[in-house]
């Protein structure tokens, strides 16, 4: 159980967090969201012992963190963060397993299972800067799953990837719950509908809903039962033709232009490769895409539905 | 904190380093260099020490530079080692220590580490890595001027192992404030390049505004110099110290840049 008391933070004069209270316990996926600047990834950090809280106490099994015997129990996916490009993907990790306490034989099998896990193990002796950055992610994930945690912090675990990559990574989530209480963070609404049955909700530095989606207070924040959407952040403004086009496919239910070179796109749930063929298509008529999230951004969801 | 934790960064730094393209450059550097200086400097010097023509003139020629006390060496060869030797390492001690925390911090790697490690740890192990790194690169010399020496039979083989004994104590001094210096640089700097110019920028302005403000405000600001770690250097270089400022003085400023460097590592956000 993942208990935070009290925790605020302030980067000068401005507040990040404001007196956070909660109580995670062990099982299914946790969400953290809330629009840019509402505090997940600073409360992320503090968790994981990054940076430390101006205030307040957190706690991990009863034990105060940080604590060195929580080392290997408590993982995470630090957003951003990147392995040393000078070493192969397999020496780094069999260093992180050996800094757990495994053994070295221990650390190669160990090392092994979680490449397996995630896919990748024929790229084990390849550097970081020789993989795509899809591929990066991955090995950053499976860096969180070595010496099987309890509990997994991913911060937005499937941010700037593409659809399929970010897809496996979900399955390979899913996948693990049964062992791990993930907690994740992310601006992509309909990935942790997907994912997780209890939900945080930040605004401004404060906790400010817990939702379960097993409740009806849900249906709040949840999309249509039968379609879904996709955010896209072009790289330019697409034309008025082009977006008709996208209007008149079979599959989209209706586009709109919710900010400058933003669309928010709702498609029907049938066809389950939509966001790979809809790429497909802007890059046919030669449009290329900045961000694309599967389902509404947050901002979109709590703030321009209102 | 552990042991073995702090074991493992530090041969991990050791790695880390000579599998870098700086590391690699530094060695065949340092190998290149070190081959010219034992041959070119250290043998041809040796023996014009001992040439009776010119002995005297270049034992005058050292006793003016200060280095009386090591013109007494019984082993010619060696009293050049320790002249290159005395100027090189510290400069090389700079820039092979110029990168233990500060890429891992701008890269993110860092908090992969603190995930699996204690800060205290992290900070220890590559400092004691790269204190291994600067006493490998003393010991390679050693061995290599000892080889010359071998080589030679001009020397007592016995009276050279134990003034390089000597020797390899007197460099390590040298260099592990500088390494625990650049350790504390390191838990601001951004990069290895920035952690240099630091380096160099705190030591040239200290002893700048000491030497002004000793000369014409306040006469006994020079002890100011004691917190700075290349204090004394040409004092021991010519091994002209107390016992105290040869050794007693290198631990305490080690100490307290280890104590400083773990402090402001540990408020850091990484």
């Amino acid at each position: 159980m993942l208990s935070l008391e009290n925790i605020s933070k302030s980067f000068g004069e401005k507040q990040v967090l404001n007196s956070i209270d909660m109580t995670i316990e062990s099982g299914s996926p946790v969400a953290l969201i809330g629009p840019n600047g509402a505090g997940k990834t600073t409360l992320f950090s503090i968790i994981a012992g990054f940076m430390k809280a101006d205030r307040g106490v957190i706690k991990y099994n009863n034990i105060k963190l940080p604590d060195a015997s929580q080392f290997g129990q408590l993982a995470v996916l630090p957003q951003d963060a990147q392995l040393d490009p000078r070493f192969t993907i397999e020496k780094q990790l069999r260093f992180f397993a050996r800094l757990q306490g495994l053994t070295t034989k221990a650390s190669r099998h160990e090392v092994s299972r979680i490449l397996e896990l995630v896919g990748m193990e024929g790229e084990r002796r390849k550097k970081p800067l020789e993989l795509s950055h899809g591929m990066r992610k991955r090995v950053c994930i499976s860096q969180a799953l070595i010496g099987r945690p309890s509990l997994v912090l991913l911060d937005e675990a499937t941010a700037g990837l593409d659809p399929l990559h970010a897809r496996s990574i979900r399955e390979l989530i899913s996948g693990l719950t049964d062992d791990v209480t993930f907690i994740l963070s992310s601006h992509d609404l309909s990935e942790l509908e997907r994912l997780c049955e209890r939900v945080f909700v930040f605004s401004g530095g404060k906790l400010t809903q817990y939702l379960n989606v097993n409740d009806a207070s849900l249906d709040n924040v949840a999309t249509t039962k039968n379609t879904d959407f996709l955010t896209l952040r072009m790289r330019s403004q697409l034309s008025d033709e082009i977006v008709t086009a996208i209007d008149n496919m079979v599959d989209v239910h209706a586009i709109t232009a919710t900010q400058n070179r933003e669309y928010l796109v709702e498609y029907f749930t049938s066809d389950e490769s939509f966001d790979v063929k809809l790429l497909k298509f802007l890059r046919e008529q030669g449009y290329e895409y900045q961000q694309l999230y599967n389902g509404k951004t947050l901002e979109n969801q709590l703030f321009l539905d209102e | 904190m552990s042991i073995n934790r702090v074991f493992m960064f530090c041969q991990f730094e050791f790695n880390r380093f000579l599998f870098s393209k700086r590391g690699i450059i530094a060695l065949i550097c340092y190998l290149l260099i070190w081959s010219v200086v034992l041959v070119e400097i250290v043998s041809l010097s040796a023996d014009v020490l001992r040439s009776s023509n010119f002995s005297e003139a270049m034992r005058q020629l050292l006793g003016e530079a200060g280095f009386a006390k090591i013109i007494e060496w019984s082993v010619p060869e060696l009293v050049f080692y320790w002249v290159v030797a005395v100027f090189s390492f510290p400069l090389l001690a700079v820039f092979s220590s110029a990168d233990q925390l500060c890429s891992d911090k701008a890269r993110g790697t860092m908090r992969f580490l603190t995930l699996r490690a204690t800060r205290t740890e992290i900070l220890l192990g590559r400092f004691i890595g790269q204190i291994s790194i600067s006493a490998s690169f003393i010991l390679i010399s050693i061995f290599a001027v000892l080889t010359l020496i071998l080589y030679k039979g001009e020397s007592s083989i016995t009276a050279s192992a134990l003034l390089c004994g000597t020797i390899f104590f007197h460099l390590l001094m040298m260099v592990v404030p500088i390494i625990a210096f650049m350790t504390l640089i390191n838990t601001f700097s951004t990069s290895s390049k920035q952690t240099i110019v630091y380096f160099f920028l705190i030591i040239v302005l200290s002893y700048l505004i000491i030497g002004l403000t000793n000369e014409y405000l306040f006469a006994d600001a020079h002890y100011a110099q004691l917190a700075l770690p290349m204090v004394y250097w040409i004092d021991r270089a010519q091994l002209s110290l107390s016992a105290f400022n040869m050794w007693g003085i290198p631990l305490i400023q080690t100490l307290a840049f280890l104590i400083l460097a773990r402090i402001q590592f540990g408020r850091s956000a990484i």
